[in-house]
């Protein structure tokens, strides 16, 4: 039986877990720096229900971790399951040209591997995520693969923002999202799903602990501090500390496997430093922790005048989505996503309690309506974008983290543009000019990538196209830290079938 | 039905008006005693979470009945279904869940069961007191602090943002699905309304 380390037990670890109990005979140790969180609980879903946001406070990052450009808190979190137990479960595939910026734009640099490499492993993730989407949609080709659960049907609200589109000549379709077809009883409360529809991580190593009992050892609580290396490249384990106790701890396994996302997988390798590693493993070409990239997102609201139909927003995720932008044609300008769909203006229970009366508040619902449209962008990587180790330590018992950015100023422009585009579609869409708003935010720790980037030799990455560190033989990282571009697209899926892929390889 | 305390109880005394003549305010429209109001303008705590959110316990049936009395008030005033018995035995269970589990509410029902008491005991009405207690206007930096604030925040709002979905009030406005109504498979027709794409 071969001993396995994995270091955080998001995605990618729960993916990972799978593939390789499932196909191999394995001992895996799951580390897990947060503490742990029950699925499908009633009581957290109540407090969600009334408007407390707060149900993940304790497992955001650490207050101090704040930096200026590229936001931390509430974009990823500690805890079993990592940052799946809050995501909004969107898979898009990437299409293959991310898989070619470079070639095709001059920026950035190329994946080692295709589309066509990745794209049976895209097929086995939608399964274990339990995805839904339009089979027949083969932009990105699809080879036939079918999705695991039909597309969610438009709503109505997506019917006005759709009317716009065609108006526009704006192609669409159906979102894939990470919500099981058979499970989903459309609540609405998409943050925590309350009947485990949504995938999450959390609920994934809940049922493989019982599937393979204790072949699968999560240990919450335990944040990894160091790989311990034997020699220039064979990894023999891990330091860790129990937060519960204050003690330090060891464990050895013959493979370990960084899954801890892209601020705290760099980090580790970062902190691991030795006589045959002085800056930190996989670092001897400083690419560990630079590049660093993620998704600046832009949004539009307008209210237009009349809701006959009483429109209400009766989901709680988007089913809509235009990929029009994130075409071979606009990859040199920053591709785009975007999705949209319309709804009142505030909630009943909002109007009850400001004491709106009945008549008024019958009044209200087909007086107008209000359509939005979110859309997030492909930033373009920069080398001096850069995630080094701070001083201290984290609530999480983690290194701080220091956040080095530089922007790149076609990525600016590029989102100006796409917002004005918004605010054309919502004219269209018969929004008053005058209520038009508009906002961008920039990218955040949701979708962060590229700080252990992915590539056929040592002096231009950190992992080769099997994510092992260069110049080891058994340490491993599968994260969006491998990904050398981040595309327009979320991230979540493709990191899945990296995970998919991986576990296919090890054993 | 609102009547905005323009000029408060310091103010008054900082102007050098005795408290011999403030012997009643208005409040939202009905009048309380001085000691009412100064009562529930208490200051109890800044915190974003219950307060005592480590003492769980069972609510009282007594208190239980009282708290759910505000959502008989809020169907027969926004004419919202009045037959409430199913929905009212949910809320207990999920109330009673609140109280059992941390962060624990019990104080804070415990809490806004004494304010319900405190009104009723001075107004004529049911209504009027829940009235009071939703909407009578306090001063937006009290607001978080006192016991209205509080009781409005963690119990009165709360509830209502409770009863909307699952009682399914929403319905009565002609929606089909609602956040927090658990409208059934997304496949069924029922679910939710579909555009004609």
């Amino acid at each position: 039986m071969k001993s396995i380390i994995v270091v955080g037990s998001g995605v990618a670890g729960a993916v990972l877990a799978r593939q390789l109990l499932a196909n191999g005979d394995v001992q895996i140790t799951m580390f897990e720096a947060g503490p742990d969180f029950p699925p499908g609980n009633r009581r957290i879903w109540l407090d969600l229900l009334v408007g407390n946001d707060r149900i993940y406070e304790p497992f955001v990052d650490d207050p101090r971790e704040e930096n200026e450009y590229f936001g931390l808190r509430g974009s990823r979190l500690f805890m079993t399951g990592g940052t799946t137990n809050h995501w909004g479960g969107l898979t898009p595939r990437f299409k293959p040209e991310d898989f070619e910026l470079r070639s095709r734009t001059g920026y950035g640099v190329d994946w080692p591997i295709d589309y066509d490499d990745l794209a049976p492993y895209y097929a086995q993730a939608e399964i274990l995520l339990g995805v839904t989407g339009d089979s027949d949609n083969d932009d990105p080709p699809r080879y036939g693969a079918r999705y695991p659960f039909p597309a969610t049907a438009f709503t109505l609200g997506d019917r006005v923002v759709i009317d716009a589109l065609e108006s526009h000549g704006i192609s669409y379709g159906h979102m894939s999202i990470a919500r099981a077809g058979n499970r989903c009883i459309t609540t609405g409360t998409c943050d925590y799903c309350p009947v485990n529809a949504r995938y999450t991580a959390l609920f994934d190593l809940a049922q493989l602990q019982i599937e393979y009992g204790d072949k699968l050892t999560l240990r919450t609580e335990s944040p990894v501090t160091r790989i311990l290396m034997d020699g220039k490249n064979r990894t023999r384990g891990v330091e860790f500390l129990d937060l519960r106790t204050g003690a330090p701890g060891s464990m050895e396994a013959e493979a370990v496997i960084v899954c801890a996302g892209t601020f705290e997988s760099c980090k580790l390798l970062l902190a691991s430093t030795s006589e045959d590693w002085p800056v930190g493993i996989g670092n001897d070409s400083d690419h560990v922790g630079r590049h660093l990239i993620g998704h600046p997102v832009f949004f539009a609201a307008g209210v237009r005048p009349g809701n006959p139909d009483k429109i209400a927003s009766e989901l709680g995720f988007d089913s809509l989505i235009s990929r029009h932008f994130d075409s071979p044609e606009y990859q040199h300008k920053g591709k785009m996503w975007f999705s949209g769909s319309a709804g009142m203006t505030t909630s009943l229970e909002e109007q009850i309690i400001s004491n709106v009366s009945r008549p008024e508040m019958n009044a209200s619902l087909t007086s107008e309506l209000m359509v939005s449209l979110g859309g997030e962008m492909e930033q373009f990587e920069s080398p001096e974008n850069r995630v080094t180790l701070g001083r201290g330590t984290t609530r999480h018992g983690l290194p701080m983290t220091d956040i080095h950015v530089g922007v790149h100023e076609i990525n600016l422009q590029t989102r100006q543009e796409h917002v004005q585009t918004f605010v054309e579609i919502l004219k269209t869409a018969g929004c008053r000019e005058d209520s038009i708003e508009t906002g961008a935010l920039n990218p955040d720790g949701a979708h962060a990538s590229a700080t252990c980037r992915m590539s056929r030799s040592d002096a231009n990455g950190v992992v080769d196209p099997n994510l092992r560190v260069h110049g080891t033989d058994n340490l491993y990282v599968c994260s969006n830290a491998v990904f050398p571009s981040i595309a327009a697209a979320n991230p979540t899926l493709t990191l899945a079938a990296l995970a998919v892929r991986l576990g296919e390889y090890l054993v | 039905m609102d009547i905005t305390l323009s000029v408060d109880r310091r103010t008054l005394l900082k102007l050098g008006i005795s408290t011999g003549v403030l012997a009643s305010v208005p409040l939202a429209g009905c009048t309380v005693a001085l000691s009412t109001r100064d009562f529930l303008l208490e200051f109890v705590s800044n915190s974003d979470m219950p307060v005592d959110s480590d003492s769980t316990g069972v609510l009282s049936s007594e208190s239980f009945e009282k708290l759910a009395s505000l959502c008989d008030y809020v169907a027969r005033s926004w004419q919202l279904p009045t037959e409430l018995d199913a929905y009212l035995g949910q809320l207990e269970t999920d109330l009673q869940l609140k109280c059992r589990e941390r962060p624990a509410y019990l104080t804070e029902y415990e809490n806004a069961v004494r304010l319900v008491d405190r009104v009723r005991s001075e107004l004529a009405s049911d209504d009027q007191s829940w009235t009071s207690l939703l909407f009578a206007e306090i001063p937006a930096e009290d607001l978080a602090s006192t016991r209205i604030g509080r009781a409005r925040r963690f119990v009165f709002s709360e509830t209502i943002a409770h009863q909307i979905p699952i009682s399914g009030a929403f319905r009565s406005f002609g929606l089909v699905n609602y956040r927090g109504y658990f409208g059934g498979p997304y496949s069924s027709a029922a679910s939710y309304r579909r555009g004609a794409v």
